[in-house]
């Protein structure tokens, strides 16, 4: 009996993960596709898309997402913390209700966000934030939910006993 | 955990009756919320309720939306569509989470950079490989049309079905996440006594690992219905011309009929919907952890 | 307190450190796909080397979503020149959100049809004009197609592909058919959607863009479309066994403008780019390079351009003009129409 199931689960942790990779796989092979027709054919492949990264066009924007990214993930990763810590660790008064909070720009749409903080900073003067400073802003925001998600399920689990003298 | 709270809801000399301490670190990431996110959605829900000819407080937007059926329907089809990719992501996690939460074995490094590694590659492009597998003429129907098992390609994209395969996918990452944290706080030892004691591995999963992940289980889930019922890029591409949730409506009203206060409106049912889940969610997860731990 | 300071200082650097090199170029946003090549090559190079500006060409967005960003930012979209229709242009400038390109601006405006000039008001600088034509694959319809009710012939049974309501094409489809079936082009449309739902029923399905309507044709799962002229133009020589008509009910063109948002940056530099285009050399170049009509009559063209394109006051005057303004007024009440008699007629 047991011998099925661990048979059942390797089977299904195998198909779960080709289910992840599918698309994936189909995303790399148009990477290295000749043209927009996607070819299964290793014989074919070539890298000239990637080679075009090199070019102005698409390396501005290239290098723009990697400027955002690693100021978010600063920014995000130190407030994320400083949430986690008060909600899970010291699980100040009202905690579940502050992580709902904490977590609720998830439940809206990223359009409804974008629009509500462009309306923000235009009706009220700030022109100079949109751009650059608006998108780290707005991205923090975006991600914030999910770092404080995720520090705060490991904090759950920290045995605050340890710490008493 | 009822001790610490007893503390630290006791007075102390000099002090405020209610401590600021536990809140200070809350001050950082709470001001760029408000400033971010609750005064432009404050912003937003004030549009939700203002009228054509100026007004500044009128239910017109609301009236009209609830006596649309086609809005209606699509708000039908929001709920329908999360609760299944919640259900689907959740049931599929889950193996996943337990495997990599006990597994010993060196291939775990790769099981969890395969499960986590789809969140690198953006929801636009992955989507776009579903696309590719799912479509009339994609790869799955050319494969069955090829040998001969299906005439007419089967119906596997521009319907729900495509979208909850293709959400399914978006979301699974945050599914296995949440639950492999929650799996991984169970004390292996329960497990190995229960063993020791001659319990069957199948009820060593239904009468302790599954209770115990259950915190694990209501946040995958309510994390999935979340991410989903604001999705918009797809449902977009593989729901079809048809398919409309909220989060497409609400991107066609902002950026087609320019009818913002509709959007408005759209955006303040989905989100008293999400926060009445999430709070319904951390509610139960909180009641049901105070229940296993006493 | 050290980590909100450290929070403070983070949070400076990265105000100084982040904003773009940009500030100085000139931005334009107009459309990917082979717009791109063409206007790079023949507009924007060209422009380049005569004004010393570096141009930066944004190709995010369809004209709605464009015109959504400068509403949303009151002018200031962070682009300073952009291509939308002319409902856009007018709109725009009756919100204030354009900048008015009077000839004064923009001295080239004055050369154009005055007809065209009209339509688009004052803040649109009509660039180029295409109009709504019939496509179809020589290979699979030897003796072709003249009429719009063509599309619901027999034999195009299941091989038809329609735009979604978000494509303006879907609302011009409904116009002409209207026409084409007794009714007109805004207010007796009952026969356009009567016809447009019947052909949505024997139609492939719908899709969004134009370019993902394209691959249809390419792959032969549609055999006919309705389809912007210049766009099918450019498909036919790039080899594709197909032609296309201005079917003989008439139809409707699409006005493109260029446009500059009341808070742009660089505007001088803006008015000049608009003015550039806007150029006899330009012109030409435009319409023979994207094979578009123009609105300017003084330009040279080949006879095999002119026969397909609207360059002269003639072939205006061949065409349905519905009232933009009033067209754009109805399209919520449209799109609701086509979700509930269109959309639920596909198979």
């Amino acid at each position: 009996m047991d011998r099925i199931l661990s048979l059942c689960f390797r089977l299904s942790l195998f198909l779960i993960l080709a289910f992840i990779a599918l698309p994936i796989l189909v995303v790399f092979a148009a990477s290295v596709s000749p043209s927009a027709a996607i070819s299964f054919d290793p014989s074919q492949w070539t890298l000239a898309w990637f080679a075009e990264l090199a070019d102005r066009r698409w390396l501005d924007p290239f290098l723009l997402s990697i400027k955002l990214a690693a100021a978010v993930t600063v920014l995000s990763g130190l407030l994320g913390f400083l949430a986690a810590y008060a909600v899970a660790y010291q699980k100040c008064p009202g905690h579940e209700a502050i992580m709902a909070i904490l977590v609720s720009p998830l439940a809206v749409p990223q359009i409804v966000k974008g629009v509500a903080i462009v309306l923000l900073l235009s009706s009220t003067g700030f022109y100079s934030l949109l751009g650059t400073p608006g998108l780290v802003m707005a991205h923090i925001i975006l991600t914030l939910p999910f770092v404080v998600r995720m520090i705060a399920g490991a904090m759950y689990n920290f045995d605050t006993s340890l710490l008493k003298p | 955990m009822t001790s610490l709270e007893t503390t630290s809801l006791r007075p102390q000399p000099g002090r405020l009756p209610v401590r600021l301490g536990p809140f200070l670190p809350l001050a950082p990431p709470s001001l760029i919320l408000v400033f971010v996110f609750a005064i432009p959605m404050g912003l937003m829900i004030g549009l939700s309720f203002r009228g054509s000819n100026g007004e500044l407080a009128t239910l017109d937007n609301y009236q009209r939306f609830f006596s649309d059926d086609l809005m209606l329907a699509g708000l039908w089809r929001t709920a329908l569509m999360s609760g299944l990719v919640a259900v689907c992501v959740t049931v599929i996690a889950y193996p996943v989470a337990y495997y990599l939460a006990r597994s010993r074995s060196p291939w775990r490094t790769v099981v969890f950079a395969l499960a986590i590694a789809p969140e690198l590659a953006g929801v636009v492009l992955r989507t776009y490989g579903w696309l590719v597998i799912l479509e009339d003429h994609g790869a799955i129907n050319s494969v069955l049309l090829w040998s001969g098992l299906i005439l007419e390609p089967l119906p596997l994209s521009k319907n729900l079905l495509g979208v909850v395969i293709g959400l399914t996918h978006v979301v699974l990452p945050f599914g296995i996440l949440s639950l492999l944290t929650s799996i991984q706080g169970i004390d292996p030892n329960l497990e190995r006594a229960a063993q020791i004691l001659g319990a069957s591995r199948l009820s060593i999963i239904r009468r302790i690992i599954l209770p115990l992940s259950v915190p694990g289980i209501i946040s995958s889930l309510l994390i999935a219905f979340t991410m989903s019922a604001s999705a918009y890029a797809t449902p977009a591409l593989l729901g079809g011309a048809g398919f409309k949730v909220l989060a497409t409506m609400v991107y066609e009203q902002v950026l087609f009929y320019i009818d913002w206060p509709m959007a408005a409106v759209m955006a303040v049912l989905l989100l008293v919907m999400m926060l009445g889940m999430a709070l319904a969610g951390t509610r139960a997860e909180a009641r049901l952890q105070c229940k296993l731990h006493i | 307190m050290k980590t909100s300071k450290g929070l403070a200082t983070m949070i400076g650097m990265i105000m100084v450190w982040a904003p773009g090199a940009i500030a100085q170029d000139l931005i334009v946003n107009s459309y990917g796909g082979p717009y791109e090549a063409i206007i790079r090559e023949r507009i924007i190079e060209p422009f380049e080397q005569q004004f010393g500006v570096d141009v930066v060409y944004d190709a995010v967005g369809s004209a709605s979503q464009d015109y959504a960003k400068i509403k949303a930012t009151g002018g200031r979209p962070g682009f300073d020149v952009v291509v939308m229709t002319a409902s856009q242009s007018l709109d725009g400038c009756r919100d204030g959100l354009l900048e008015p390109l009077t000839p004064a601006a923009v001295p080239n405006v004055a050369a154009l049809n005055p007809r065209v000039r009209e339509i688009a008001g004052e803040c649109g600088a009509v660039h180029e004009l295409q109009y709504l034509s019939l496509v179809w694959r020589k290979d699979k319809l030897p003796q072709g197609l003249t009429s719009w009710s063509d599309l619901l012939d027999d034999k195009l049974e299941g091989k038809v592909i329609l735009p979604t309501f978000q494509n303006v094409m879907a609302a011009y489809l409904i116009a002409v058919m209207s026409v084409t079936h007794g009714g007109d082009l805004l207010e007796a449309v009952d026969p356009g959607f009567q016809a447009v739902a019947e052909l949505a029923h024997r139609s492939v399905g719908f899709e969004q863009a134009s370019s993902v309507m394209e691959t249809y044709i390419k792959d032969g799962r549609a055999w006919a479309m309705p389809f912007w002229n210049g766009r099918a133009q450019l498909l036919m020589e790039s080899g594709l066994p197909i032609d296309y008509v201005s079917p003989k009910e008439g139809t409707v063109p699409l006005v493109a403008t260029l446009n500059v948002p009341s808070g742009a940056e660089n505007k001088d530099a803006a008015l000049k780019f608009v003015n550039f285009w806007l150029e006899k050399t330009s012109q030409e170049a435009w319409v023979t390079g994207y094979k578009v009509g123009s609105a300017r009559p003084d330009i040279d063209v080949p006879d095999d351009v002119r026969n397909r394109q609207i360059t002269t006051a003639a072939d205006l005057d061949a065409l349905l003009l519905p009232d933009l303004a009033a067209l754009s007024q109805r399209l919520p009440q449209w799109g609701s129409r086509w979700e509930r008699e269109v959309v639920t007629q596909a198979r």
